[in-house]
């Protein structure tokens, strides 16, 4: 059998893909290798879609072309109840430099809208269509939220894994990066609803409430992140008209976690 | 030791990105804050970011607005109403943090206030060390310091904190004495 030729790329080397949230791209050592997918994940009101929405507006900002793949709410409706970043710009949307699609509109187009459980070759289609989305639109920036909603609809840890693993391969392939959002419950031991979502990614945020004497605090931690060294450290953030901000946790106090 | 009157003079010499402890008088609060919100900030170039645990924002403004002082370059940061159920209004200039224990936000708000009104010069005051003292254990408050003071450096702010004679504890004074480059006592 012939030996297959690897390539091997130094951290130095690496693309990075400048989140334009400056907190995390100091965390990540200059922003998200081009091309990971990125599991960002959390319970809610942790700040999840506002951090995923601000990583696609900047990078729309950048000239890149971005995409953000509603699969709970109506996009419209989610856009409603966002903060009003300071340095959103209208014609992000115009131009299509930034844009919205619904999946229970893909999922009408193939006619599972109302199914309770995907198929195989459902889910391999599913994925083609994000993946033509992508090819078409010449996307470089993807956030599926939520990737758990999608994942509610594929019942078997084998179908999650072949989701996951061929969306992730599809939009590497493409020089995409992609944040997919995860949802769990705070008292979650891991990081995924499902735990084979994490063991996939390329990289996990995990955002969390931090209880602290009654005090109820946002935080950000990069628990993993392939390609680039990064920080481990636990931060606390604020979701600001001027984007995220970020600021180390303080450790002097007794901590409730 | 300076008078209140002649604080802004001493003030005006400072480097930027100063950390200055400013220890007073009870007696001379109001004028302390007179003279840092109006005498030092004159030159029309700098913005002052008000950060307080001691007393609500609004009664900061009521006297400066008697006093009629000059206040669209002044933005609040408070950390005390919240707590003592006092009003949170929409009262301009001002943002609120849910309880001065909550000292990240203190930065988050601050560095907010740096981004949202950006000038060539920046102050950032601190009123006071002792009312923070009051709800935060003394390493949690030297941490916060830390990080607040060396953040504003590399923004080349100038940092105000106030601290209160009568107050003075062994422990504030050596927090003081860590973070900032010089403590100017000032009398009524």
């Amino acid at each position: 059998m012939a030996e297959k030729q690897l390539t091997i790329v130094p951290d130095r080397k690496r693309e990075r893909c400048v989140t334009g949230i400056e907190g995390l791209d100091t965390i990540l050592n200059g922003g998200i290798p081009r091309g990971n997918s990125v599991l960002v994940t959390g319970s809610c009101g942790t700040g999840k879609t506002t951090l995923s929405l601000e990583f696609l507006v900047h990078g729309a900002l950048q000239g890149e072309n971005c995409l953000f793949i509603s699969v709970t709410e109506a996009s419209e409706k989610m856009l409603n109840n966002i903060v009003p970043y300071d340095f959103f710009e209208d014609r992000l949307i115009d131009e299509g430099k930034l844009l919205f699609v619904d999946m229970p509109d893909i999922y009408d187009e193939m006619d599972i809208l109302h199914k309770s459980e995907f198929s195989f070759e459902e889910i391999n289609e599913i994925v083609e269509r994000i993946s033509d989305l992508v090819e078409k639109g010449n996307i470089k920036r993807l956030v599926v939220d939520s990737v758990t909603s999608v994942c509610f609809q594929l019942k078997t840890e084998e179908k999650i894994r072949d989701f996951i693993l061929n969306l992730m391969k599809t939009l590497s392939a493409k020089g995409c990066t992609s944040i997919l959002v995860s949802e769990i419950s705070p008292e979650e031991p891991r990081y995924s609803l499902y735990g084979v979502e994490e063991a996939i990614a390329d990289g996990i945020v995990m955002m969390g409430n931090l209880e602290r004497q009654g005090d109820l605090l946002r935080t950000l931690q990069v628990v993993k992140m392939r390609g680039t060294e990064h920080s481990r450290a636990k931060y606390v953030l604020d979701l600001t008209p001027v984007g995220v901000l970020l600021v180390p946790l303080l450790k002097g106090g007794g901590l409730e976690d | 030791m300076v008078t209140v009157n002649e604080l802004s003079k001493k003030l005006k010499t400072l480097e930027p990105g100063s950390a200055i402890a400013l220890k007073f008088d009870v007696d001379a609060y109001f004028e302390l804050i007179t003279s840092v919100c109006d005498d030092f900030v004159k030159n029309g170039k700098m913005n002052v970011i008000y950060t307080t645990s001691t007393i609500p924002a609004e009664s900061i403004i009521n006297v400066l607005d008697a006093l009629e002082i000059e206040r669209d370059s002044i933005h609040f940061t408070d950390a005390v109403s919240y707590m003592t159920m006092a009003s949170t209004g929409r009262s301009k200039g001002v943002t609120f943090v849910e309880s001065p224990t909550m000292l990240e936000y203190i930065m988050l708000k601050v560095e907010y206030l740096l981004r949202k009104y950006p000038a060539e010069e920046n102050a950032v005051v601190i009123d006071s060390i002792n009312s923070l003292a009051i709800h935060n254990d003394n390493r949690i408050l030297a941490e916060f310091l830390h990080i607040l003071v060396s953040n504003l450096r590399s923004y080349d702010c100038y940092t105000l904190i106030f601290a209160v004679a009568e107050q003075e504890s062994e422990d504030i004074d050596n927090i003081l004495a860590m973070v900032c480059d010089d403590i100017i006592e000032v009398t009524a």
